[in-house]
């Protein structure tokens, strides 16, 4: 095959990959409208206080998912399959153009928001082998869905050779560590959001305040307990990656740059981001800070992320301007 | 000293080294940090802080006064990192000196009660003499690396492991430490310097031939190494297919190095990943441009000047400015001029690249006769020519080969182009340093979120207090044993470690709460 074929059918995986989100994002969906024999617990007062002592074991969930059998589960079983073939097709796309550009697919924005896309549906299902999230279907379905039609719509970049700045191996090591810790952060910061969901109804209930969207959600995602858990185990596991990925950043840097640090838009927000998700670690062991206040770090951790890849690419003036927009 | 004084003193050392201080500081750090991305920074781009000073007159001089323009030197910058540091020797050093204690005690005396612990299990053993049960459990224990104790009498077991959580804990912390250190050093004893060389040319490493040098205090200025470069070659490639038409593929610099005087030549490629290191300096390639070549002649005839001039870049399409000064010619003579290498004249904007290779290289000079102004002894800047005690003599467009004769009689010729390329020469000798602080940062960062610190106990029980909860159904030929576990710190994993140790003493868990996988961590004392 030439390489401009493979250069199609890269994009054109890249597209089936936008259709197949869609779908999984419908399925997750629906799974969650149509929960409604656990909705309708919900709405006594008894299972509204579920959550409400976290730490104790007797909270149980009233997640559809953990037990008894619902309606929505069988659709989430589906969102679920479509997440598998997402991961493959994200994988077709990410690997044909490599293939197609003779190097390694991370040379500007579109290939990197195509390559992330692919390691937070990896990181999502490679998770659901281990526990139950189809809880966060919806939201990691609905970010690859925007991830990937902001690829093909606005980032979208014929493929080319490289500039000489990045001809080098730490290109493979240095990106492909920051795609995959923005995976794991997107995963991380699902559950601390579904956290917040949960602490915010529980709030509004016992101040007699009416929850509406909140108590909805709150009834079909795990109990704080396991989605604080859940969370600090993804973080625990990217953050020593997002370390690395900036070690192996500043050690590249030295070869390029002829420095390992200089304050560079992008370093600094990449710093930023390192800095916040340390204080998240921090705060999940400080008395005070557990809880809540933990998951609000990570939620602006994550913005700092998205700021770091959206913003500091297109708009910020600095040497990592490699966005091809 | 007055105890009030000491008092707060005291309150305020426990203050700063608490983890409440440490995470607000590491909070304010991170937003500390983000104005250095939204400003122009002096140490990256000083240009663009002035063109930020010139276009914002009013709040610029106050984003100014309060360091906005050079953040990560500026006061309350490193007022946070400082006592963040402070915070973080004040937790580390202590819980050091405990864990080194920890390590040489042994574990604690199993509670009497097992199944009071959170997590417990009945294992059933094959008959034996329950102090060889013992002895076998601990022996299965050490060898996956628990520390045991057992109790005198052997009535009961009592063992730990996971202490490298914690060591992993203050190794992190402490490589920070080595880390900042080691960056801190490189700035006050490293040094680099710039320098452009046109093609042919070449450089030896002597303060006089740089361009721009700036070193730490500590740097010692007579350990520059005596090395000098000769630029042979330098190959440039652009894009000239698609949307990324222009953008650079290639820059190899093809150098012939001399590392001492009169020492042996050995040629070397250097390219932007690829630097030159010789002895502890390292030659980086940094940027290129052109250098248009001309000969100025005075109206006699005779060559005042002949060099090439190197013009500074700007775009991507390699737009140059650049000035041509002629101190030798009476008066004398200066050119101003813009260089496009792939030239196109825009009836508006004049002279435009449209590529930056060397397509159709043009060049627009202008001529002045007068005083340059070099004799003041105040530096100049060698691409424009102070033009406010000299009289302008024309423009002109020329292609190279082109001859312009000025009213005065002088004429200059553009005889062609040659690229420079701009190196960096650098000394930074801590690098090792901060490289290995990095890493152990890494190491102990990994120790201290993946081991689990965890206790576990034995416990043989009596029969008779068994039969209470157990029908005897096979309790006649087989001896019970109560483990109980404890998680410090980390994932649980003591559902694993009951059943390991049920194997290792060839017996079965009867009953376990011990909850698999899914239960998250009960951590104390996580993080410093």
């Amino acid at each position: 095959m030439t390489d401009e074929m493979l250069s199609l059918f890269s994009t054109y995986f890249a597209y089936a990959g936008l259709v197949v989100s869609t779908l999984a994002f419908g399925f997750f969906i629906a799974s969650f409208s149509l929960s409604r024999t656990a909705d309708t617990p919900a709405e006594q007062p008894v299972l509204v206080t579920a959550g409400a002592r976290s730490d104790v074991n007797g909270a149980e969930s009233v997640m559809p998912s953990l037990g008894q059998p619902v309606r929505g589960q069988r659709w989430a079983n589906i969102g679920m399959s479509l997440s598998w073939l997402q991961a493959g097709v994200l994988l077709a796309a990410v690997v044909l153009r490599g293939l197609s550009a003779h190097r390694w697919p991370l040379g500007n924005m579109y290939e990197f928001a195509i390559f992330g896309a692919f390691g937070v549906t990896a990181a999502f299902v490679i998770a659901s082998l281990r526990t139950d999230v189809r809880w966060l279907g919806v939201l990691i379905s609905g970010f690859v869905l925007l991830d990937v039609g902001v690829a093909v719509m606005v980032l979208f970049t014929e493929v080319a050779p490289l500039v000489p700045a990045l001809h080098s191996y730490w290109l493979a090591i240095h990106v492909t560590a920051a795609v995959l810790s923005t995976g794991g952060f997107t995963l991380g910061s699902g559950a601390s959001l579904a956290y917040l969901a949960v602490e915010r109804a529980r709030r509004r209930t016992e101040a007699g305040q009416p929850v509406r969207f909140t108590r909805w959600v709150a009834a079909r995602v795990p109990d704080q307990r396991r989605l604080d858990a859940f969370a600090y185990r993804v973080h625990a596991f990217t953050f020593p990656l997002w370390t690395f990925a900036v070690v192996a950043g500043a050690i590249w840097a030295q070869a390029a740059w002829h420095r390992y640090w200089g304050w560079d838009p992008k370093e600094t927000w990449s710093f930023v981001i390192w800095v916040v998700y340390a204080a998240y670690l921090h705060a999940r062991a400080t008395a005070g800070w557990k809880g809540a206040r933990a998951a609000w770090i990570s939620v602006w951790g994550f913005i700092a992320v998205l700021f770091n890849f959206f913003v500091v690419n297109i708009l910020f003036v600095g040497l990592h301007s490699y966005s091809g927009v | 000293m007055d105890s009030a004084v000491v008092t707060w003193l005291r309150w305020g050392w426990r203050t700063l080294t608490s983890m409440r201080t440490a995470l607000l500081l590491l909070l304010l750090l991170a937003l500390a940090a983000i104005p250095g991305s939204v400003f122009p920074q002096r140490e990256i781009d000083p240009a663009r802080v002035q063109d930020y000073l010139s276009k914002h007159p009013g709040v610029g001089v106050w984003l100014d006064r309060l360091g906005m323009f050079t953040v990560y030197r500026s006061p309350w910058f490193a007022a946070i990192y400082l006592l963040l540091f402070i915070s973080l020797i004040g937790c580390v050093a202590p819980r050091t000196l405990e864990h080194a204690r920890a390590l040489r005690m042994p574990p604690p005396v199993a509670p009497s009660r097992l199944s009071r612990l959170p997590s417990h299990a009945l294992i059933s053993v094959p008959s034996l003499a329950s102090t060889t049960v013992v002895a076998t459990a601990a022996d299965a224990l050490r060898k996956r690396r628990w520390r045991v104790r057992v109790a005198p009498d052997s009535s009961w077991l009592s063992a730990e492991r996971g202490y490298l959580r914690e060591t992993g804990n203050l190794l992190f912390h402490s490589a920070l430490l080595l880390l900042v250190v080691g960056v801190g050093l490189g700035k006050g004893t490293g040094a680099e310097g710039r320098v452009v060389i046109p093609v042919g040319g070449s450089f030896s490493n002597s303060l006089a031939q740089y361009d721009d040098f700036r070193s730490g205090p500590f740097f010692n200025r007579a350990s520059l190494q005596p090395f000098s470069v000769k630029l042979d070659k330098f190959d440039v490639s652009f894009e000239r297919k698609g949307t990324q038409r222009g953008a650079p593929r290639k820059f190899d610099a093809y150098l012939s190095v001399r590392e001492k005087f009169g020492g042996p030549t050995r040629k070397e490629l250097v390219q932007v990943n690829h630097p030159l290191s010789i002895g502890a300096m390292k030659v980086y390639l940094t940027s290129h441009g052109y250098a248009p070549q001309f000969t100025v002649r005075d109206k006699s005839g005779d060559i005042v000047w002949q060099d090439s001039a190197i013009f500074a870049p700007e775009g991507g399409n390699l737009l140059s400015r650049g000035a041509v000064k002629v101190p030798d010619s009476r008066p004398q003579l200066g050119f101003q001029g813009v260089f496009a290498p792939t030239g196109l004249v825009d009836p508006q904007r004049g002279l435009q690249s449209v590529f930056p290779d060397l397509d159709n290289p043009r060049v627009f000079l202008g001529a002045f006769s007068g005083d340059l102004g070099l004799d003041e002894g105040t530096p100049q800047n060698v691409f424009s020519l102070d033009t406010s005690r000299m009289t302008r003599l024309g423009i002109a467009p020329l292609r190279v080969g082109d001859s312009w004769e000025l009213s005065n009689g002088a004429r200059i010729t553009f005889d062609g182009v040659v690229r420079w390329a701009s190196f960096v020469v650098a000394s930074d000798r801590t690098e090792g340093i901060v490289l290995a602080g990095a890493l152990l940062a890494i190491l102990g960062l990994l120790l201290s979120l993946f081991v689990p610190r965890r206790r576990l106990f034995l416990r043989p029980v009596e029969s008779s207090e068994l039969g209470i909860r157990h029908s005897a159904d096979d309790t006649t030929n087989h001896q019970h044993f109560e483990v109980a576990g404890l998680v410090r710190s980390g994932a649980d994993t003591l559902a694993n470690d009951t059943a390991e140790l049920a194997t290792a003493l060839r017996g079965t868990v009867v009953e376990t709460n011990a909850r698999a996988a899914d239960v998250p961590d009960r951590e104390r004392q996580e993080q410093t």
